[in-house]
């Protein structure tokens, strides 16, 4: 069906300075991250230094050092060390006196790197790295616990892997859209508006994506707030971030059932037209008609390949994020503590790739199509704009419609 | 509009209500568990409530 | 500089417990809460062994480095600390931990755990030494009286070493040439040398 051109992408100005304006932006912190992904920051340094009470010159941890190698000293066989009744009493072994106090110390990787080297005497009187777990006779839980390496593999994936790669996903994505913006436009209603609207979404079906919206937002803003609060935050006072912190912690979790009961609503709603077929393949291998203006917009049911790989992602990732996050409001309910720590990697790592997801629907959604906003807001969307990305769809209504009459 | 509405009130009262319940449900375990009627199956009725001090300044009071 | 280690010598362990128990009474550490635990491997077997565990304040701590909100910290000494103030209950420092040291109050499973507990060193908080409010919070502050761990102090067989990390280390060894075995130091490469492959 060939279509007469009327409106092309490249006519709305406008949305494309203001789409260059956000690519400039967004690149500026893309880089940063980048940067941030290799400037060999994520070593664990000391934060505070001890040293003598009242004690302003400079030489802070000698004290400190003194007393407790000393005081470590005094651990040495007990022929040597004492309590021996002729033994000497050594100074500050008794008494409650406060001889250390603590201060910042600035950030600098040398400590942590001096305590990570191995000296041969030391190497030699090493365990094998292992995980031990025996029994215990104290009633808690995980008493039994004693080593278990994969922690440290746990941090790397969650502190480098989730936290570092889901910002770039995040921060890429958005980059990749406004320069699509910038350079493509919009994706125009060719033919203009006809100024007569067709019924696509019914109050049931819109209130309940705008229910699952609105949570998954929130989700998103406090779940972020934990995720990236160390970022994002923390410049501004770490009292605000632990704020910040006890407020996503509580705003997390309330939100978690009405945004369940809208992924529910939305797969009995529409699983039936989201299955796929034949024509999603099709319409994939065209893009969708997304990047030209020509009219040859692959057609589709009511919807197409696009929509059905974001209805798939929000019903199977919200499943497995409303899954993992129940596990982790109940610690150790029904999973242990390998288990929970799975479960909070995927929650983590599955969590930034569903907000990059779903910055691309929103875009898509609102200033990316031209007429699609529409369709969720009011329920009715343009006669040619359901001509040009439904028409399958289109032909079905009015067909029924005309049968009626 | 009606419809955003609608779906972002609904999604505020459900979590609204999850808050309280939470809530009711945390503050309820927490004082079950510190009762120690439940806790200690009797035993603390034996013994006086413990002062909670820094047991430094335990000892210098017992000095003077 | 000095940089603070704890090594249980597993030849000389007896489970008695003494640590974990003299622990809570010195910090009044709450309910269902327990810093130093002790682990019995083997158990019933002719090579079984016990081992003293509690916060090994690693090197590179991983709990650190997860922690969203910025609680725990280390020290010049290499202990690692928490603030209480700003802890979130999340869990992501027990998820971290190669030793289960972090521990929640048992009471609030419900959206958050409560705040956390570890073991401190016997080293406080961020509070001002030696106050009130930083001993209601984490316990005495041995440290800056110039004193060790109340654990290893109490240890009846010495097995339980703390403090500075050769020190203790040289006492370990010349104790493993004069009895002529050692087990060696359990948990040091996890806790101490984690860029150490093998």
């Amino acid at each position: 069906m060939k279509t007469e051109v009327r409106v092309r992408g490249k006519d709305f100005t406008g949305y494309r300075i203001v789409g260059a304006i956000a690519a400039l932006l967004l690149a500026l912190v893309f880089a940063w991250q980048l940067f941030e992904l290799f400037d060999d920051d994520n070593l664990t340094v000391p934060e505070v230094r001890w040293g003598a009470a009242g004690d302003d010159s400079g030489v802070a941890g000698v004290l400190a050092d003194d007393l407790i190698t000393a005081r470590s000293r005094l651990q040495d066989e007990r022929y040597r060390t004492g309590p021996a009744p002729d033994g000497e009493v050594p100074a500050n072994a008794l008494g409650n006196e406060i001889f250390l106090t603590d201060e910042p110390l600035p950030r600098d990787t040398t400590l942590t790197r001096s305590w990570a080297m191995l000296d041969e005497d030391t190497g030699q009187m090493l365990q094998e790295r292992q995980r031990v777990v025996g029994r215990s006779s104290l009633p808690y839980a995980n008493a039994e616990l004693f080593e278990r390496p994969f922690a440290r593999d746990w941090r790397l994936g969650l502190a480098d892997f989730a936290t570092h790669l889901g910002a770039i996903a995040i921060i890429g994505f958005s980059l990749l859209l406004a320069l699509i913006l910038a350079i493509r436009g919009r994706v125009p209603i060719l033919e203009g508006r006809a100024h007569r609207t067709v019924k696509r979404f019914n109050l049931f079906e819109r209130a309940t994506h705008w229910m699952t919206s609105f949570s998954f937002i929130m989700l998103a803003i406090t779940g972020v707030s934990i995720a990236y609060g160390d970022t994002l935050i923390r410049p501004f006072g770490d009292e605000l971030l632990g704020a910040t912190g006890w407020i996503s912690t509580w705003g997390h979790p309330i939100f978690a059932p009405p945004f369940a009961l809208g992924i529910v609503f939305m797969a009995v709603m529409w699983t039936m037209r989201n299955l796929p077929s034949r024509l999603d393949l099709h319409w994939l291998s065209k893009g969708g008609g997304f990047f030209s203006d020509d009219g040859h917009n692959p057609p589709a049911r009511k919807f197409n390949a696009g929509q059905k790989l974001i209805f798939w992602s929000a019903i199977l990732g919200g499943i497995t994020m409303v899954l993992s996050g129940l596990t982790l409001m109940f610690p150790y309910y029904w999973l242990d503590l390998e288990g929970m720590s799975w479960a909070m990697l995927i929650h983590a790592i599955l969590g930034v790739l569903l907000i990059a997801i779903f910055i691309g629907h929103i875009y898509i959604g609102t200033v990316g199509m031209q007429g699609a906003f529409w369709a969720m807001w009011g329920g009715n969307v343009d006669r040619n704009w359901a001509k040009e990305h439904h028409e399958l769809w289109l032909a079905e209504i009015e067909d029924g419609k005309q049968g009626k009459a | 509009m009606g419809s955003f509405i609608i779906g972002a009130g609904t999604a505020i009262g459900l979590a609204i209500g999850t808050f309280f319940v939470l809530e009711f449900a945390t503050i309820s375990v927490i004082e079950k568990s510190y009762n120690p009627s439940l806790n200690l199956e009797g035993v603390h009725i034996q013994y006086p409530g413990v002062e909670r001090v820094n047991p430094a300044e335990r000892v210098a009071e017992d000095e003077e | 500089m000095a940089r603070v280690k704890f090594l249980c010598d597993t030849d000389r362990c007896i489970e008695c417990n003494a640590c974990a128990t003299v622990c809570k009474n010195e910090h009044e550490v709450p309910w269902g809460m327990v810093r130093r635990r002790v682990v019995t491997i083997n158990d019933g077997e002719p090579d079984e062994k016990s081992i003293a565990i509690s916060c090994m304040h690693c090197t590179d701590a991983p709990c650190v480095a997860v922690c969203p909100v910025s609680t725990l910290y280390q020290t010049d000494l290499g202990i690692v600390l928490h603030d209480k103030d700003t802890c979130i209950g999340c869990g992501y420092c027990f998820y971290a931990c190669p030793f289960g040291a972090p521990q929640y109050p048992r009471a609030s499973l419900f959206g958050s755990r409560g705040v956390m507990d570890k073991c401190t060193f016997c080293a406080g908080g961020p509070e001002e030494n030696g106050s009130e409010a930083e001993f209601r919070k984490y316990g005495r502050n041995r440290i800056a009286e110039g004193k060790l761990p109340i654990c290893a102090e109490v240890c009846s067989t010495r097995a339980l070493l703390a403090g500075d990390g050769d020190t203790i280390g040289e006492i370990y060894r010349e104790r493993v040439i004069h009895r002529g075995y050692g087990a060696g130091a359990w948990g040091w490469k996890t806790a101490y040398y984690p860029e150490n492959e093998t």
